[in-house]
C-alpha cells in the first residue's frame, strides 16, 4: 500500500498537485490511500510519495516537525517539490532561492531506478535544498536526491506532468 | 481567498470558475480581448460575451484588449491581473488550464511576480472526463470554433453534450483530436451555468467555415428567464 501525503494549505490546490498523481496510481494499478500532512500518524505503509504545492504554498514548512517520522521510516519515499523541500528540512539541509518555472531540460548524473538519460522536465518552484552529506544528487543540476542509505528520494520538478514514468518506476521499487 | 478567474467564456474556465466558487470568493472575472485569431494564449471566438457572462453571474469583469503579439500578450495579461489585484484586492488567479504548459508557465509567472496564488483546478484532467464533468456540473456550451481537420461544419453552435462527447471520442481514436479542444482543435462558448442568474440565447449567429476551420459568432444575444 502507498501513501499519498498532501501538502496543500489550500483544498483547490489538491485538483492539481495531488488528483492527478491519484490517478497515475489507480491507472497503474498501485493500491494508495491519501492523507493530508495534518492526519499522517501511522505508517503502515511500503511506500509514501509526499506531493507539491503551490508555488505560493510555505505553510509545510512551518511545519516541519510534523514529518520528524521520516527520520524512522523504514519504506521508501519520493517527495515531490515541497515534498522534496521537507525531506531536506527532516534531514538539516538549507534552502537556496532559486526561481525555475516551466520546463527545463534535466540530465541523470547517476544511474539509477527512477529515470535516466537527458530529458526535459516541469518544473515549479522557488526554492531548492543545498545538499548536505546525508544525501548525493542523481543528477547535474540537483533536481534528483537519494538519501546515500535510505530509499528516500526528493525531485524539485513535477514528475506527474512530463516523465510520469518516473512515479510509477518509483511505486514499483 | 480574495480570487479573480481568468475567463474566456468556454467551457474550461467555467468549470474552473464553478470549482473555485465552492472553496474561495470570487472577486472578478478577467478577460483578455486578443485581435490575434492565432493567439497562442487567448481563446478569441465570441469573447465579447464574457460581458454578458459576468452580468448573469453577477461578477465584475476585468477586461483588457491585446494586439495579441506573442510576448506583448503576456505585459497584457499581467496588466489585467494587476488591474484586478488593484481594483478588487485579488489574492489569488484561477485558471482553466488543462495541460498547457507553455500557457500555465507563464501564468505561474506572472502571479509569482505579482505576489498572487494560482489556482489550475482542471490541471492534468482526462480531457473525456473534464466533458462529462462539464455537462454533470449543469456548463451549457455550444462550439464555437473549430480548427482542425476532421472537424465538421456541422459541429458549429451544437452543444457539448453526449453525442458530441462520443464523436470526439471516436475522432480522439481516429484522428488523435484531442477531445477537450486543448491543441487549439477548437473552441466553446458557455450560454447558461448554475450560477448564472439568466442564460444566454444568442438571436443573430454567423458561421464561418473553410478547410476545416470555421467560428459560430454570436452577433447579438440576449438573456432569457431561467
Amino acid at each position: 500500500m502507498i501513501l499519498i501525503i498532501s501538502t496543500c494549505s489550500q483544498k483547490l490546490n489538491e485538483d492539481e498537485f495531488v488528483r492527478p498523481i491519484e490517478k497515475l496510481l489507480l491507472k497503474n494499478g498501485f493500491d494508495f490511500e491519501t492523507k493530508h500532512y495534518f492526519k499522517v500518524s501511522e505508517l503502515e505503509y511500503d511506500k509514501i510519495i509526499i506531493c507539491g504545492t503551490a508555488l505560493k504554498d510555505f505553510e509545510y514548512l512551518k511545519d516541519i516537525e510534523k514529518f520528524s517520522w521520516i527520520k524512522d521510516y523504514d519504506g521508501k519515499i519520493l517527495g515531490i517539490c515541497s515534498g522534496m523541500q521537507i525531506i531536506a528540512g527532516v534531514f538539516g539541509m538549507k534552502m537556496k532561492e532559486n526561481v525555475v518555472i516551466g520546463i527545463k531540460e534535466v540530465v541523470a548524473a547517476k544511474q539509477n531506478t527512477l529515470i535516466n538519460g537527458k530529458f526535459k522536465a516541469y518544473f515549479l518552484i522557488s526554492k531548492q535544498p543545498v545538499l548536505n552529506n546525508d544525501f548525493i544528487s542523481l543528477t547535474k543540476d540537483d533536481s534528483i536526491i537519494k538519501h546515500k542509505s535510505k530509499e528516500f528520494y526528493g525531485c524539485s520538478f513535477h514528475p506527474e506532468v512530463i516523465n510520469q514514468e518516473l512515479i510509477v518506476n518509483f511505486c514499483k521499487l | 481567498m480574495k480570487i479573480g478567474v481568468l475567463f474566456s467564456g468556454g467551457k474550461d474556465s467555467c468549470l474552473a470558475l464553478s470549482k473555485a466558487m465552492k472553496e474561495h470568493e470570487i472577486v472578478c472575472l478577467i478577460s483578455i480581448v486578443s485581435k490575434n485569431k492565432e493567439s497562442f494564449m487567448f481563446h478569441t471566438p465570441n469573447i465579447h460575451i464574457t460581458n454578458m457572462q459576468a452580468e448573469a453571474s453577477g461578477i465584475p469583469l476585468v477586461s483588457v484588449s491585446t494586439e495579441g503579439k506573442k510576448e506583448d500578450e503576456l505585459k497584457d495579461l499581467e496588466r489585467a491581473i494587476s488591474e484586478a489585484k488593484d481594483e478588487y484586492d485579488v489574492e489569488g488567479i484561477v485558471t482553466g488550464s488543462v495541460r498547457s504548459t507553455y500557457q500555465s508557465s507563464r501564468i505561474e509567472t506572472i502571479c509569482k511576480k505579482l505576489d498572487l496564488w494560482c489556482f489550475n483546478p482542471l490541471w492534468l484532467i482526462d480531457e473525456i472526463e473534464l466533458l462529462n464533468e462539464i455537462i454533470e456540473s449543469g456548463i451549457r456550451a455550444i462550439i464555437s470554433g473549430v480548427f482542425a481537420f476532421p472537424l465538421e461544419k456541422e459541429m458549429l453552435g451544437k452543444p457539448v453534450d453526449q453525442e458530441l462527447i462520443k464523436k470526439l471520442t471516436v475522432l480522439k481514436e481516429k484522428y488523435s483530436i484531442n477531445p477537450a479542444g486543448e491543441g487549439g482543435e477548437m473552441e466553446t462558448t458557455t450560454l447558461d451555468a448554475p450560477f448564472f442568474k439568466k442564460k444566454i440565447e444568442p438571436t443573430e449567429t454567423k458561421t464561418n467555415y473553410k478547410d476545416y476551420s470555421g467560428t459560430f459568432e454570436i452577433e447579438k444575444a440576449r438573456f432569457v428567464e431561467k
